[in-house]
């Protein structure tokens, strides 16, 4: 029995009012014998004032957008039944508005009761953790202070009325506060509650207004050389904000560029016409017997025969519905994106496996390559690189390329150090440790990222052909303009098979190699 | 926890007020979102007179592009579509046999006209003028970036019936064995329109009126051959349409509809009403064009003033 009440002591103290039910229930979490319904009911009434006053700031939070959530709701239930009465002569609307204010009224409910069983729930469960952390420093909060109700007080100052003002009101939408600004500018008087409505509760206002940019043009002087004119803007042209203003001068350079530059973009175009040609001269040029003998060959010499086997049905699928030419024609839209990505990759994964400033630098540009969407930079690979097949080859290196990098990178790293000094040991110097351990042994990581970038080359190719790429991209696109759905199937499934196909070779010569 | 809890709540109340939302429009005109200038500033103008003078709602559905779609909601009549705002006659012959004539489902106000022609930039107007110089190799090769031998044209997106159109004129003319078509979505086409104009390099490429690109830039259409008995003889959705067809003149003005769900005449009288006495006038049409598309206003704006400033006109439609 002494036992017992040394253990009760400490938490009366920790506890203050209500010392002895602390003790009970703690003393029970203790044991792991609390029931599982068990409720704190001065929390379930209190809720966050009482987590105030107890100290255990986690609890309030809890406890407070329960209860945020809950007052929102019917707040909305007062802005939908108001703006019902206000549209009274609209049957539609007064339906609708009806409709939502019983659904908010229904959420209030809900949220309430659930809320604050779940607070109770757990009030017991978190003020004993704090008992605990409390046994081991006395800073942490402990007792009863009715002094916290003022930092409690304050925050729901600073939260609640505009939380309840927001959800009573309509938010303006950005256009009327775009012409709310115009309108200040032009020295009209606005309503406080109108501006006051634009500032807090829209959109995040405009902070500043900008001056139009000069309209750019590029015309030819007497001698015909190209000029940059400059006109200025209407009088009354309305500003601009900085996303408008910024978006122009991004156009203008770009413009820019492709005006006096131009030469240097077309040389880029050209050399990636003539490779393209090349390898398109190879897959479509030769006759179907041919390049389905040698890929079938091919399959089986570096995959064995299954994989073979299941190269072969792939061909006789794209065959027989009669995707031959356009497979052809994609896949050397393909291989010529693969070969600029390893070449161009391979070094760089080198780079960032070698050297930390390389990873530094290269790791966060390969990051916006992955995730930017393709689209947006597939309308300035047009200003640059025309319409048609090297735009989309430029367009898919981007998004392929990041795999090749890291793959490589992580092979280069996981070689062990010890089979590195081993190499340095017997008077290796630095580049035949490169090219006669490194590379070697992070091959199998370098061919799975070669893997990679043709999987993802292949899963560019719808988006390619929104700029003239042709190929099997276009086959689906126009399939699903058309809104013929089956032919639109077909085409993917082909783009499928031409991307399995090329996966179980690769993935089966790298481990057969092994 | 809470957060998880917040989530889900946040959910459930937006599906059911989702639902509910759904379920109270039946009288909420559901406008396509077509890609094309014109057709978004006449489906602006809509919205604003329904929404103003109308007293009634309208929205624009965002990302409801294909024109088969929409004929096909509207012809279901349940709500989910119910305005083609630039119905080009005869480009989209198909959808009128089948809905306007055949099911009758689709309404149509009186149209506006509009003409559709190849263009090049001025100048190039000097080395082309005609199709009839589009038969000389060395122009053909001036037009060829991808130094295949055949010279490119832009002949619309996939899915326009004037894409299949212009490759069957271009048979018909003799030029398929000179010429080869690109087909991109409006967008893109501009993007290297822009570029072409700036560059000053060749380009060839179906364009209508009214449109923008007429004032922002500086092009001339190619002169055709006139219109003779029996030039034009297509029929496009046909398996084999470029065999089947053929079309050696120039194209007629199209008729551009305004096509109305009839199922409009139940759910909202007086739309439906307003759709079928709406009157373009393709000059005022190509003053909006002008202001969405040259000076990049917000079609809201543009069409909420417009109907501000013509109440007579807007009178005339919804009376």
């Amino acid at each position: 029995m002494t036992d017992e009440t040394d253990f009760r002591k400490p938490i009366i103290e920790f506890a203050g009012p209500s010392g002895d039910y602390y003790a009970d229930t703690f003393l029970k979490i203790q044991k792991a014998k609390l029931p599982r319904f068990h409720f704190n009911r001065a929390a379930l009434l209190g809720s966050f004032v009482w987590a105030a006053l107890r100290g255990n700031w986690l609890l309030f939070t809890i406890g407070f957008v329960v209860d945020l959530v809950a007052l929102i709701n019917l707040a909305l239930v007062y802005k939908y039944t108001q703006a019902a009465a206000d549209n009274a002569d609209k049957a539609y609307l007064v339906e609708r508005y009806e409709g939502w204010s019983q659904t908010h009224l229904i959420g209030a409910i809900i949220v309430f009761i659930l809320g604050r069983l779940l607070f109770a729930w757990l009030a017991d469960r978190f003020y004993a953790k704090q008992y605990e952390r409390w046994r081991i420093s006395h800073v942490v909060n402990s007792n009863f202070v009715p002094s916290r109700l003022l930092i409690a007080l304050l925050i729901s100052v600073l939260v609640l009325p505009i939380m309840l003002y927001r959800s009573t009101q309509f938010a303006p939408d950005e256009r009327a506060c775009i012409r709310q600004d115009r309108a200040i500018a032009q020295g009209e008087d606005v309503a406080f509650k109108a501006k006051f409505d634009c500032m807090i509760i829209g959109e995040f206002p405009t902070l500043f207004w900008i001056q139009r940019p000069d309209e750019i043009s590029y015309p030819r002087d007497d001698n015909g050389n190209r000029i940059v004119l400059r006109t200025p803007p209407a009088e009354d042209a309305p500003p601009v904000n900085l996303n408008t203003y910024t978006a122009q001068t991004i156009d203008d350079g770009i413009g820019y560029l492709t005006v006096f530059y131009g030469a240097f973009f077309d040389g880029i175009t050209r050399f990636l016409r003539g490779m393209l040609s090349a390898i398109t001269s190879v897959f479509v040029g030769t006759p179907w017997p041919v390049t389905m003998c040698v890929l079938l060959f091919v399959a089986f010499k570096m995959a064995g025969t299954r994989t073979a086997i299941f190269v072969g049905a792939s061909l006789i699928y794209l065959a027989l519905f009669g995707f031959w030419q356009t497979a052809m024609d994609t896949l050397s839209l393909v291989v010529a994106a693969s070969i600029i990505c390893v070449v161009v990759g391979l070094p760089l994964g080198i780079w960032v496996g070698k050297s930390s400033r390389g990873q530094t630098i290269i790791t966060p540009i390969l990051d916006v390559m992955q995730t930017i969407p393709s689209f947006v930079y597939l309308l300035p690979a047009i200003a640059f690189f025309s319409i048609g097949k090297p735009p989309a080859i430029l367009a898919t290196v981007i998004f392929a390329m990041p795999p090749m990098v890291r793959l490589t990178a992580l092979g280069l790293r996981q070689v062990a150090e010890n089979t590195r000094e081993a190499a340095l040991a017997f008077g290796a110097n630095p580049r035949q440790l490169l090219l006669k351990v490194e590379l070697p042994l992070a091959l199998p990581s370098i061919m799975a990222g070669i893997n990679q970038v043709v999987m993802m080359s292949l899963s560019m190719v719808v988006i390619a052909a929104l700029i003239g790429a042709g190929g099997m991209g276009y086959v689906v696109t126009e399939a699903l303009e058309n809104t013929e759905t089956g032919r639109g199937v077909l085409a993917g499934v082909g783009i499928a098979l031409l991307a399995m196909m090329i996966d179980r070779v690769v993935q089966k010569a790298n481990a057969n190699r092994q | 926890m809470k957060l998880a809890r917040n989530l889900l709540f946040g959910t459930a109340f937006s599906l059911v007020a989702a639902n509910s939302a759904l379920a109270a429009d039946d009288a909420t005109v559901k406008i396509g979102d077509l890609t094309w200038t014109g057709a978004k500033a006449i489906g602006h103008v809509i919205q604003a007179v329904i929404n103003g003078p109308l007293d009634s709602e309208a929205v624009i559905v965002e990302g409801l592009s294909d024109g088969s779609i929409i004929a096909a909601g509207m012809d279901k009549g349940d709500g989910s579509a119910d305005v083609y705002t630039d119905l080009w006659m005869p480009n989209r012959a198909a959808i009128w046999d089948k809905y306007i004539d055949g099911a009758k489902t689709v309404g149509h106000n009186e149209p506006y006209k509009g003409t559709q022609k190849m263009y090049v930039p001025s100048f190039m107007a000097d080395k082309v003028s005609s199709v009839e110089d589009l038969k000389d190799p060395e122009i053909a090769a001036m037009f060829d970036k991808d130094g295949n031998g055949k010279g490119e044209y832009w002949s619309g997106d996939a899915g326009w019936k004037s894409t299949r159109m212009w490759q069957v004129k271009f048979k018909s003319y003799g030029l398929d064995e000179l010429w080869e078509p690109e087909i991109l979505p409006d967008a893109t086409f501009k993007a290297q329109l822009k570029t072409a104009m700036q560059r000053e390099q060749p380009i060839l490429f179906y364009y209508w009126t009214p449109e923008w690109v007429h004032a922002a830039y500086d092009i001339t259409p190619l002169d055709e051959p006139a219109r003779t008995e029996g030039c034009e003889n297509v029929n496009l959705d046909k398996e084999d349409w470029l065999e089947a067809s053929s079309f050696a003149c120039a194209s007629e003005d199209a008729s551009i509809y305004v096509a109305y769900s009839k199922s409009l005449e139940t759910r909202n009288p007086p739309v439906a009403k307003f759709l079928s006495q709406m009157a373009l006038d393709p000059a005022v049409v190509n003053e909006w064009i002008l202001k969405i598309g040259r000076d990049k206003m917000d079609p809201r704006d543009v069409a909420e003033d417009w109907v501000a400033n013509n109440m007579d006109v807007v009178n005339s439609w919804i009376e």
